[in-house]
């Protein structure tokens, strides 16, 4: 029935609005479900509302970020979170490169170990931190009793200020060194077989080949890895949360059961959102660093997020 | 924890609801689909779907002690009274205040009763999310002096806001001390009446795998109910009714210092210790002596305690000091009704059978791992027989306090447990910690303007 | 090269030997646990040897209701997947391939929901829903696992997309292929093992994910999960019933891996090697 004048100025909009139409259902999912706990977080975050006082609730500004901000506790919270990050994702990237090299290749068995490593990054959250408390338990856990076999008397673990949070460490290295294994598993299968002969042939080593050839090309993905793995380990709750609540002391209070002490704990609505936002800023500007990196190390041609 | 007597049916029962009769097979269309959202219609502040109109809905912590006897009782009361149905809903303890509390602030109608802490309620009754139960109790003498009398009146004025009554208790909990029986009777040691013997008893039974002591110290909850305890003890108290704190002070002091003297000699787990750490402890034979744990079916019940029947309970040591005294926390949880209700009366027929002292309620109940706090129930013979520390309990509930009851209480714990295992770890000096509570304690007052 | 056959004869064996015993023995460990009665578990030394009991499965799965929980979690991971997929695909493909006024602001937007701490969106979260009778319903939970799923899965698939060599897309163009078609018959394809594991770590996210089921489930679509941690008692942990409940909520997740196992690790490289 259309004219084909009007059927081709059909086309033509819709390939002008073609990447809007793509884009919407995820623009529609995310907008109708983000906007309204988005606006009613940033709103809450500017007032004092502690959820079981209504009659209490009032406009503070800027209050709750100022107060956090100039709140030691915060600080702490955040050397902490930086701290397990580094040093945990530090972990996870080396002992996982190291694994996926020792790990490839074809040897007896060689799948199923594969499927087998990979199984701690499948285990929910809640169910790891469990498991670590449950080992590592002084009395009765078998990590100790193991050790204690072998004549060591072995550490207080959790128990311990001073061990505790690398403690926890060990936990997120445990779960996540898989996931990087896996990436890095598949980054070398994907470098061209040649390129390795040929540095072979050029007579260099095992070690100068892997700096040489293997890293480099690896960069690529150890930098996607790196970015997942930093936005989640700010984001650390659960494993703290069952194994230590943030103790002893402070000594393992990340910025998540930080957060979840002042909103849920003490049901501070909007001290903790304002929390939240500072958190977002954390990971932003740790995120925004890190792309920056891969940008202009990496892909210096492509466009890269 | 008897598991025969639930047939694994009884927990998926039949009668489960779905939300706005949606099958699982129609939400996998509509959300492949993607309308859902959209289609909704908006406006409509009722989370309800429509019931048959006799299915309430009891709201419970997970597990036995509250979830179980629950399910029990409510299988006798659809027997007792055909024409309701009670469909249970449960949360792990860990979050269950806090589902609680988003839930009613945000005027939810899909609750009818609530087994919840009397420490949280007179802060909900506050909000006005509570229905009163003076009325209804009033409606039937006999019940309400059979509540009155048996229930200890410290107990059942702890959910009492501004004269008004707002739950009733089916369910009592003190901190109690739990000794191995065999193991003091052997060194020739008496379960000792105050903390100064405790300390002494900690030196002389810590040795080789054994320790002397053990306590729930872990940050936050756990650290800040044990040191509540401990400074009211020794005659003094976080602070007053009025809010204003008197932590930094001697008794202050001195409690904090047994709390960091005796945990040199106590296992060391419980720097990281939940009352689970603690009767793991005794289950592996390494702590014999916990002064001030709560009570349960855990120190003296075979399943969980390898020693249970070897492990005697008491009621916690008292302080030196003027107006030491023997203080455990109070605990217990009870039966509340959401002012937002659409069913109160058949909520009210609900929390009064829970609360009856009908034998076969409390039978029911207790043989279903729930702990009464009627004292006719507690001191029975019968009952003392499946759980052996229930006359400790009894004699623990009258001289036990509660803390709590005001809504910034949560923040308060969270900085005092912070502060308390700062200072036993060693971290923080005893004075500076004291310090850190007081000015942290008075910033939340002041913040919630009760010092106007 | 004598010396690194040596090596490969004996000291690889042994190292991969050693990471597989460190890596493995925890789980093994649950998996032990999880056959034990409680006093083996809380007894001081650990018992390796004993007769196994299938009591802590049973306790868990019916007496603590987790038969249930399981079956919601497979329905609402396995949707949540689905539809991400559907939605995350022609968007990743606009933002990768099509310059667009707001396309790269698009693409920033939706990372940084990724970023946001649930934690402050779980109440209002709860409050919207209430106001769509979406509490405690499956498909109130896989809505609002899709605010998660989606910008990961865009993000991804972006690195995925990139890679997919422009030629074979130009000439679908010059034959008059829309963007649909060429979605549907090229990316699906071409992009089949990044789609997959896309798939599969949005299916992993949703299986494991816990603060939004916990709040906005009550008795009807609680999750895995939420169900596992009512385990966790005011006293006591059921030990027993948690590592019974912790090796079969990996079973499901076992199974999709061992069944495409291939495409996972050529997927694996999120679109990064080229």
């Amino acid at each position: 029935m259309l004219r084909t004048g009007s059927r081709d100025a059909i086309v033509v909009a819709f390939q002008k609005y073609t990447p809007y139409f793509l884009i919407l259902p995820s623009l529609l999912i995310l907008l109708t479900t983000v906007i309204f706990p988005l606006a009613y977080s940033v709103h809450k975050s500017l007032l004092y509302f502690h959820l079981f006082r209504p009659d209490q609730i009032r406009w503070v500004g800027l209050g709750n970020y100022f107060e956090l901000l100039t709140d030691s506790a915060f600080w702490t919270s955040v050397r902490l979170s930086l701290l397990f990050t580094a040093v945990g994702v530090g972990f996870e990237i080396v002992i996982g490169v190291l694994m996926a090299l020792l790990m490839s290749g074809h040897f007896i068995g060689s799948q199923a170990i594969r499927l087998a490593l990979i199984t701690p990054m499948l285990m929910s959250p809640v169910v790891t931190g469990m498991t670590w408390r449950f080992l590592y338990n002084p009395d009765n856990g078998v990590i100790n009793a193991l050790l204690g076999y072998l004549g060591i008397s072995g550490p207080q673990w959790l128990s311990d200020p001073s061990t505790a949070l690398i403690s926890v460490i060990i936990a997120d290295v445990w779960q996540w060194t898989p996931f990087v294994f896996l990436v890095v598993y598949a980054g070398l299968q994907n470098i061209p077989r040649d390129i390795l002969e040929a540095a072979q042939l050029d007579g260099a080593g095992y070690w100068r080949s892997f700096r040489s050839v293997t890293l480099p090309m690896l960069k690529p993905i150890l930098l996607v890895v790196v970015i997942i793995r930093v936005i989640d380990s700010i984001k650390t709750f659960d494993l703290v949360y069952v194994m230590t609540w943030g103790g002893p002391g402070t000594s393992t209070f990340l910025l998540a059961i930080h957060n979840w002490s002042i909103g849920f704990s003490g049901f501070q609505i909007g001290r903790s959102a304002a929390f939240s936002y500072l958190v977002l800023l954390v990971i932003m500007m740790l995120t925004t660093y890190l792309t920056k990196q891969m940008r202009t190390r990496v892909f210096s041609s492509q466009r890269v997020v | 924890m008897r598991r025969g007597e639930r047939s694994p049916r009884s927990l998926t029962s039949p009668r489960v609801y779905r939300p706005a009769g949606m099958s699982r097979r129609e939400v996998l269309k509509l959300s492949v689909a993607g309308v859902g959202l959209l289609g909704s219609p908006m406006g409509i502040f009722d989370a309800r779907p429509t019931f048959a109109a006799t299915t309430l809905t009891s709201w419970a912590i997970a597990g036995p002690r509250f979830e179980f006897p629950q399910r029990a009782v409510a299988k006798l009361f659809s027997k007792r009274f055909p024409e309701y149905n009670v469909r249970m809903t449960t949360s792990g303890w860990g979050e269950f205040y806090q589902k609680v509390g988003v839930a009613l602030s945000s005027g939810s109608t899909q609750y009818d009763a609530i087994q919840h802490d009397y420490v949280v309620v007179p802060a909900l009754a506050g909000a006005g999310w509570l229905e009163p139960l003076d009325d209804y109790l009033d409606r039937d003498k006999k019940f309400k002096e059979s509540v009155e009398s048996d229930i200890p009146k410290n107990v059942l004025d702890l959910y009492r806001y501004k004269g008004k009554l707002y739950g009733i208790p089916p369910d009592g909990n003190t901190q109690m001390m739990y000794y191995r029986a065999d193991v003091f009777s052997k060194r020739g040691v008496k379960p000792p009446t105050t903390w100064e013997q405790a300390l002494e008893i900690a030196k002389e039974l810590t040795g080789g795998k054994q320790y002397g002591f053990v306590g729930s110290f872990r940050r936050g909850f756990w650290a800040y109910l044990y040191y509540v305890s401990v400074i009211r003890s020794y005659g003094g108290d976080l602070h007053d009714e009025k809010f204003n704190v008197k932590v930094n002070s001697d008794a202050g002091f001195k409690s904090l210092k047994m709390l960091h003297d005796v945990q040199k000699y106590g296992d060391p787990v419980g720097l990281n210790g939940t009352n689970d750490e603690v009767i793991k402890s005794f289950s592996s034979g390494a702590g014999v002596f916990a002064p001030c744990e709560w009570g349960g079916a855990g120190f003296t019940n075979r399943q969980f305690n390898n020693f249970a029947e070897a492990t005697s309970s008491d009621i916690v040591p008292a302080g030196t000091g003027p107006g030491a005294a023997p203080v455990p926390d109070m605990g217990g949880l009870g039966m509340i009704m959401p002012v937002k209700s659409l069913q109160k009366e058949a909520a009210w027929r609900w929390i009064k059978f829970v609360n009856s002292d009908d034998p076969e309620v409390l039978e029911t109940w207790v043989k279903n791992a729930g702990q009464p706090v009627r004292l006719s129930a507690l001191k029975n013979p019968k009952f003392n027989k499946i759980q052996p520390f229930f006359a400790t309990l009894a004699k623990s509930l009258t001289i036990a306090k509660p803390y709590g009851g005001f809504p910034e209480h949560g923040a308060v714990e969270e900085l005092v447990g912070t502060e308390v295992s700062l200072a036993i770890t060693g971290q923080k000096s005893i004075d500076s910690a004291l310090k850190d509570m007081e000015n942290g304690m008075k910033d939340i007052f002041t913040k919630a303007g009760y010092y106007k | 090269m004598r010396d690194s056959s040596m090596s490969n004869r004996v000291i690889l064996p042994l190292c991969r030997i050693l990471v597989l015993v460190v890596w493995l023995f925890p789980l093994v460990w649950i998996l032990l646990t999880s056959f034990k009665p409680y006093t083996l578990v809380a007894s001081r030394d650990p018992a390796f040897f004993f007769v196994p009991s299938f009591e802590n499965y049973i306790s868990a799965l019916f007496e603590y209701g987790l038969y249930e929980t399981f079956l919601n979690s497979l329905v609402v991971a396995s949707s949540t997947t689905l539809v991400t997929i559907l939605v995350a695909m022609p968007a990743a493909y606009a933002v990768s391939r099509i310059r667009f006024k707001g396309g790269p602001q698009f693409a920033s937007w939706v990372l940084s929901i990724r970023m946001l701490p649930p934690i402050a969106v779980v109440i209002p979260f709860y409050l919207l829903f209430q106001q769509f009778r979406l509490i405690d319903s499956v498909l109130g939970l896989i809505i609002i696992n899709l605010t998660v799923t989606v910008p990961f899965a865009v993000w991804i698939l972006y690195g995925f997309f990139l890679e997919v060599s422009r030629d074979i897309e130009e000439a679908a163009l010059l034959d008059g292929c829309g963007p649909l078609r060429i979605l549907l018959h090229i990316f699906l394809h071409v992009a089949r093992s990044g789609i997959i594991v896309t798939a599969i770590f949005s299916f992993i996210f949703v299986w494991n994910e816990f603060l939004f089921a916990l709040i906005l489930s009550d008795a009807a679509a609680v999750t895995a999960p939420v169900g596992i941690s009512k385990l966790i008692l005011p006293y006591q942990v059921l030990w027993g019933q948690l590592s019974a409940a912790g090796i079969m909520v990996l079973i499901p997740l076992l199974a999709v891996i061992g069944f495409l196992h291939r495409y996972i690790v050529r997927g694996m490289t999120f679109g990064a090697v080229r």
